[in-house]
């Protein structure tokens, strides 16, 4: 009998538990999508000495995706772009952090409706949400980093700032097969050299496209290997897959995961073996960071509020690439010679002429 | 002793149902690497012997093991067919036994220190449902302190001290208030939600964990490295890893060899008896939940200063219950939950590898952990019995 009453009692406990957090899910999407943005952090900043004469400041409202905005990548840099539009501009800015992918509406139309003049999200995975609010909110202008609709889908309120992604890849990737080949104290004789992805995703993928091809054209004999984490938080996972990657050989290992690649890094530095950034310069992290793939949020982030400020905002796709400096490689690691950066400022250039064709689809 | 230990060996028709299981994994282990045939023949052949096996033991009443080998044989034959069909590339980036099992403590260890914190608990008569919160304190307060104080010795310490006190809360409501249980546990389980995710935005927002917070060492064990197949597993585990094998094994001695463990379990059988004969109930609870909170926080501090040396809101991501289920799974033993963890850490290790075929199926593939744990538990286990007096309050007379 009292087995039995031990089970009931589990049960009724876990039906309370289960109540209980829905209710407090409940509670914090109706907070948010009335009064700001419970659970999740947010700042609000008004630069008193910007903004001129103007009665009124624009004002630039953020959200970011689950990364948030200290995933030191491209949330964060987002929110540096939006830092140095206040700075700059005299731009009143707020940022809502998203804490799961249900967060994206309530965030985005919430800053609408508190009268935000553009709201910028952050990442492919708002994709669906911004469209959804920029439809409800037609007054409000909208702007997406990493996100490209489809011409049916364009709504004249809404601009997507797209990078190419693989170039940057490209560049990272010509390093990392040069680098492979390289003896040295990082390196095995084997010619093997990996990416994690956090998930299967256009831009994801676009990095990881070019970052196969510039292997092979920097040394045809480089075997790739790829992976994605299917997750962009839980450093756990990408460190997991990136040690799967140098079990089987691989010396360079391609952080494309946000915040849950970091654990690449972590794992490039237990193995001694290399690693490489992305989105952000990450060779603050440690000197086992060979370079990062840059991709230029910031940039993309202030020029959108720039022109929209200056009542410039233009519906479609804004494309941040290396001719316009919004995509390139990091810092590179000391103990790498000269001639071998110079081989990828080659490549550069050649890019930059049209010279090299390079995917966008990973095979 | 070696007497002792072959005596507890199967015989007669069990052995032969072991054989059968043996058999069936044997039958899809021949179509993946290092040996990879590339025709399904002899996986059927073995797994053909297996079910042969499984049907002999259960012609013998040996019932629960033999339908074991026969699910194993038929399990090998089709999962051997199906390796056999795939491409050797994928079976080699998939299967790369060494960093599996690597991969395997790595994913139990963490669960093998709470699941061990969670058998003195309930075999104390307490249920631990806020394990997990106990494993997130543990894994904030243990980065917190390592970055604080430079030091990651001093960062465990922390972690095991928070762990305990969120226990201490735990206890005194199970014990002396007499609060239900499980929503205390819950309540536990908030609350460091709540502590953790706001000390680290207080903290650390903006930046994240610094990169160069002192972390757990690894064990280098070079002796080790030039050895197949072992090298690789352990020449280089974490300092963490080893010392969940030896919680295991020090929870079990003290739970079953020492005067400590019997009165232990006494109070979470019979509280009363217990009392009788002069044990103290309460303060006998209090210790053993106490230590099982410092026990669980000591899994999470892995997570954070041994494994990805960083923090995250968070980031135990339901271990804690996991531990849960592998204390069940466990019966309520140190060294069968132990087995559990790693069974749950080479499932999760597989999981993890197996989009490696189907992206699109990765999601899917994430459940493995979960089916394997119930089909383990039902098929193998059968029913596992908790301490009698679990979950209920005793009061003094």
């Amino acid at each position: 009998m009292s087995r039995q009453h031990g089970f009931l009692r589990l049960l009724l406990g876990l039906a309370v538990c289960l109540a209980l957090l829905l209710a407090a899910g409940c509670g914090g999407e109706d907070e948010s999508s009335s009064s700001g943005d419970t659970g999740s952090t947010e700042s609000t900043d008004t630069d008193a000495t910007g903004g001129g004469g103007d009665a009124k400041p624009f004002k630039v409202g953020l959200v970011t995706d689950i990364g948030g905005i200290n995933d030191r990548g491209f949330n964060q840099f987002a929110y540096e772009g939006l830092k140095q539009a206040r700075d700059e501009l005299g731009v009143e800015i707020r940022v809502a952090q998203s804490d799961s992918n249900a967060d994206y509406v309530p965030n985005l139309s919430s800053l609408a409706r508190q009268g935000y003049d553009l709201v910028i999200a952050v990442g492919f995975l708002t994709g669906d949400a911004t469209l959804q609010t920029a439809k409800q909110f037609p007054d409000t202008k909208f702007a997406i980093v990493d996100f490209g609709y489809a011409p049916e889908d364009e709504l004249p309120n809404l601009q997507s700032l797209l990078f190419k992604e693989q170039q940057a890849g490209y560049l990272v990737g010509y390093l990392a097969g040069l680098v492979t080949a390289e003896k040295s104290d990082r390196t095995n004789p084997q010619l093997v050299i990996g990416s994690v992805g956090g998930q299967k995703i256009p831009p994801v993928d676009r990095y990881i496209a070019g970052f196969q091809k510039g292997a092979k054209d920097a040394n045809a004999k480089v075997k790739t290997l790829n992976a994605y984490s299917q997750d962009f938080v839980d450093q756990g996972k990408c460190k997991e897959a990136a040690l799967n990657q140098i079990e089987q050989g691989a010396d360079v290992v391609f952080n494309v995961a946000g915040g849950c690649g970091l654990g690449v890094l972590t794992a490039a530095k237990d193995s001694n073996v290399w690693g490489i950034g992305v989105d952000s310069d990450q060779s603050f992290i440690g000197a086992q960071v060979l370079t990062s793939a840059r991709k230029k949020v910031d940039v993309a982030v202030f020029e959108a509020v720039k022109s929209a400020e200056a009542g410039e905002f233009e519906k479609g796709t804004r494309t941040f690439e290396l001719t316009n400096e919004g995509v390139g490689f990091g810092k590179v690691a000391s103990s790498i010679p000269q001639e071998m950066v110079d081989k990828v400022e080659e490549q550069q250039q050649k890019i930059i002429d049209g010279e090299i064709e390079i995917p966008e689809t990973v095979k | 002793m070696i007497e002792r230990l072959l005596a507890r060996l199967p015989r007669g028709a069990r052995a032969v149902a072991v054989g059968g299981i043996v058999a069936g994994l044997a039958a899809f282990w021949v179509a993946l690497p290092p040996l990879h045939l590339r025709t399904p023949i002899p996986s059927i052949l073995i797994g053909l012997a297996a079910l042969a096996l499984g049907g002999y033991a259960i012609s013998r009443g040996v019932k629960r093991l033999g339908w074991g080998a026969v699910v194993a044989g038929v399990a090998g034959i089709g999962l051997g067919y199906l390796a056999t069909r795939s491409s050797v590339d994928h079976l080699d980036q998939v299967v790369v036994w060494s960093a599996l099992f690597a991969a395997m403590l790595r994913y139990a260890t963490p669960l093998a220190f709470a699941a061990m914190g969670g058998i003195f608990s309930e075999r104390s008569g307490v249920t631990n449902i806020g394990l997990e919160g106990m494993m997130l304190s543990g894994a904030f307060f243990g980065i917190f302190a390592a970055d604080k104080l430079s030091s990651w010795p001093l960062g465990l310490a922390a972690a095991a001290l928070s762990g305990a006190l969120f226990a201490l809360v735990h206890a005194f409501f199970a014990i002396h208030l007499r609060a239900d249980q499980i929503v205390g546990g819950f309540a536990i389980n908030f609350l460091a939600l709540g502590v953790t995710g706001y000390l680290f935005i207080d903290t650390y927002a903006g930046e994240g964990t610094p990169p160069d917070v002192p972390e757990i060492p690894d064990v280098h064990l070079s002796f080790l490295e030039g050895w197949y197949f072992v090298g690789p597993i352990l020449g280089q585990l974490n300092l963490m890893i080893w010392l969940a094998f030896a919680t295991v094994l020090l929870s079990w001695l003290v739970l079953f060899k020492t005067p400590i463990g019997l009165r232990l379990r006494a109070v979470g059988e019979h509280p009363r008896a217990a009392d009788t004969v002069g044990i103290s109930v309460y303060r006998t609870r209090y210790a053993a939940v106490v230590l099982s909170g410092a026990l669980a926080a000591l899994g999470g501090a892995y997570l954070s200063i041994g494994f990805v040396n960083s923090f995250n809101q968070n980031m135990t991501a339901g271990r804690g219950f996991i531990a849960l289920a592998v204390v069940i799974c466990g019966n309520w033993r140190p060294f069968q939950a132990a087995a559990f963890a790693l069974l749950f850490g080479f499932s999760s290790a597989l999981a993890q590898r197996l989009p490696a075929y189907s992206e699109s199926a990765a999601v899917l593939f994430q459940a493995l952990p979960y089916v394997l744990t119930l089909i383990a538990v039902a098929g193998v286990i059968g029913r596992s019995i908790p301490p009698a007096a679990v979950g209920r309050p005793y009061k003094k007379q």
